[in-house]
């Protein structure tokens, strides 16, 4: 597309204020490989423990093959990002403590469902994230509320026979 | 075949069948036309409302999201410069600009006509090439299936759009995954942390954090910033006549969609993108490409909405998806019972036949619907996005769920999500992902069902001319980006 006919979004003064997590690209693309990297090591580690030895391919081979390639292409791109380090693009987290604490708020809904039922749970977990998410009207939040409990009680329930907690 | 195709207008034709059609047209284009929910996404929300239904109008429905999802992507693409859908994005390179000339009707009708177009010329392909591909998979045994598998695998991983390298790490990351749980040949337990994940990570809660979640926490990082807004006032109205000196464009890139479709890991947008670039060579008016040519939109909606067809084609036949949304059609068909692959022809051609029937049926209503619902696609994409995103994690959540009735499946989702997103940000797309869980699972049993079958000699595999040219194809395939780049230097 030629430049300039983007249309920029309309941003409001509340966004532009919004906090902003930057750092270099190839550090988190570090991050990201290393812990891809210990993934397929645990795996390699643990296919070593049902490896069949009277079989060419046992119970242990895919996930060693699977878990090596993993360690071997993590090793890769760690090794191209330590090389462009210099030269990465930025990585941007736009309004990182809300990312978080939705991350958080979703991590709780199971365990929160099974403790005090899904009907609870929801009435205040939906408009809690709908502010996190960036809704800032208590309307607006109290009806994204209730269209979820609608919903979850005629459709899930009712009409799907899904018997909530 | 045709007694097949006409028993299944019976079956679709009941109130149930054009229910789930009607369902999935207007579900399709709200998913279409809203930008950052694709076809991937809006099945695999609406897979747990199938889970009590009968599994024809379930199958239609989901089948018409996926194709309606595409209609409408190019909507939002042309007049607000917003793609609903990633493949639609080749359509704003012309379409928008024919917008800001005032000529977002013509752009409109041109990109909804050659989608139909497009869009009928591969169904047609479908019911003659998925029949013949299934009728020859029939002679399938787990060696050839191995290497099939080997060659999806191999496909995914040099097409995918972006790093291949990162594409390939999620892949290799979905196939490792794949492996927890209890072996399908010896019944050891691979990686059990928990009891629940005895049969292997659930495929439907993965998919929905996958896709759905990890959505979500890219528009919460949006918060309530406010989506372009159209000042275009549109008259659009249903006629060939726009499409009519496009007519060789419009041809050739649905066939070229359908073929680019068919093949695993490439997708509409790939289709989308080499239409384009083709048409942009051989049209007399290349240079004009990308400044407002009509035949821009042509070549890209016609290709895009032709690769959907194509997607299904291996899906259907040999069990293997064309793309994530067919890997998440997967998810639907299973939780009916229902294994694609030859023996789906053999076993239950009404469930091909009814997908057919059904596209062709939805087709007109998609034209009609994106026509006459164009001021509403247009405000979809003003929603906010906080609304979209507590809706979309509120249904994600349910779903997950109602796929188990167990809490369990909402954790396994929300865990996908948040790898979904962490790995996005990496620009490490979560589809390679979605479809190493399809095809690693049928790889792995095939190969252990192979060599079981040839006393554990691999020359087994290698001795069958099938799965010995299939696995020559996927060297090859995973050789052609180091080939390429010799050439080119």
């Amino acid at each position: 597309v030629d430049d300039g006919v983007i249309p920029k979004p309309r941003q409001d003064s509340a966004v532009t204020r919004q906090a902003r997590l930057t750092f270099s690209g190839s550090i988190y693309d570090l991050i990201v490989f290393t812990s891809l990297a210990a993934v397929g090591c645990v795996f390699v580690y643990g296919a070593l423990e049902f490896s069949d030895e009277d079989k060419l391919v046992g119970a242990g081979t895919v996930p060693m093959i699977a878990g090596g390639l993993l360690v071997i292409l993590s090793v890769w791109g760690l090794a191209g990002a330590i090389v462009r380090r210099r030269d990465s693009s930025e990585f941007v987290v736009d309004r990182p403590f809300q990312v978080l604490f939705a991350m958080v708020l979703v991590l709780i809904f199971p365990p929160a469902m099974d403790l005090f039922g899904y009907y609870l749970t929801a009435l205040f977990w939906v408009p809690a994230f709908a502010w996190i998410a960036g809704a800032r009207s208590w309307i607006t939040c109290l009806l994204v509320g209730s269209a979820v409990l609608v919903l979850a009680k005629f459709v899930f329930e009712m009409l799907l026979g899904t018997p909530l907690p | 075949m045709i007694s097949s195709f006409l028993a299944s207008f019976d079956l679709v034709l009941t109130m149930n069948g054009l229910l789930g059609i009607v369902t999935g047209v207007v579900v399709g284009y709200l998913v279409g036309a809203m930008p950052g929910l694709t076809s991937s996404i809006g099945m695999a929300l609406l897979i747990p409302f199938t889970f009590e239904m009968d599994a024809i109008a379930a199958i239609v429905m989901l089948v018409t999201i996926y194709m309606a999802a595409d209609f409408a992507g190019a909507i939002p693409a042309i007049l607000v410069n917003a793609p609903g859908q990633p493949a639609a994005a080749v359509s704003a390179f012309d379409g928008f600009i024919m917008t800001q000339r005032g000529e977002a009707g013509k752009a409109l009708n041109i990109s909804i006509m050659s989608s139909f177009v497009g869009a009928l010329i591969s169904i047609v392909l479908l019911v003659f090439t998925a029949q013949a591909m299934a009728s020859a998979a029939l002679a399938f045994g787990p060696a050839e299936y191995f290497a099939l598998a080997v060659v999806g695998l191999s496909l995914i991983a040099v097409l995918s759009i972006g790093s291949a390298l990162k594409s390939l790490v999620a892949l290799v990351f979905g196939l490792t995954i794949v492996t927890i749980g209890i072996d399908p040949i010896s019944g050891t337990s691979r990686y059990l942390i928990s009891w629940a994940l005895i049969d292997g990570i659930p495929f439907l809660p993965a998919l929905i954090g996958l896709f759905a979640l990890s959505e979500v926490f890219l528009m919460i990082e949006q918060g309530n910033q406010k989506p372009p807004e159209t000042k275009a006032m549109v008259n659009s109205s249903i006629s060939l006549r726009n499409i009519w000196p496009y007519k060789r464009t419009i041809l050739r890139s649905s066939f070229l969609g359908y073929a680019v479709g068919v093949i695993p890991g490439a997708g509409a947008t790939i289709a989308s993108l080499i239409s384009y670039g083709v048409a942009k060579r051989l049209s007399p008016n290349g240079d004009s490409f990308g400044h407002g040519n009509p035949e821009g939109v042509a070549a890209s909606e016609s290709a895009n909405n032709a690769a959907v067809s194509g997607a299904l084609a291996p899906l259907l036949s040999l069990g293997v998806p064309g793309s994530a949304s067919a890997a998440v059609l997967i998810g639907g068909l299973t939780i009916h019972g229902l294994q694609p692959g030859p023996m789906l022809f053999a076993n239950n051609p009404e469930v091909p036949y009814s997908i057919f029937v059904a596209l062709l049926m939805g087709l007109p209503l998609m034209v009609i619907v994106g026509i006459i619902g164009v001021p509403l696609w247009v405000r979809l994409t003003q929603v906010p996005r906080p609304v979209v995103a507590s809706v979309v994690i509120s249904i994600a959540m349910l779903g997950a769920y109602a796929s188990a009735n167990n809490s369990f499946e909402m954790m396994v989702t929300a865990v996908f999500g948040v790898i979904g997103y962490l790995l996005r940000k990496a620009d490490i797309h979560p589809a390679p992902i979605v479809l190493a869980l399809v095809l690693g699972d049928m790889m792995e049993a095939n190969l252990r069902r192979a060599l079981i079958a040839g006393n554990e000699s691999v020359l087994y595999i290698l001795s069958k001319p099938i799965s010995a040219g299939l696995l020559f194809v996927a060297v090859l395939v995973l050789l052609s980006p180091l080939l390429s780049r010799k050439r080119a230097a």
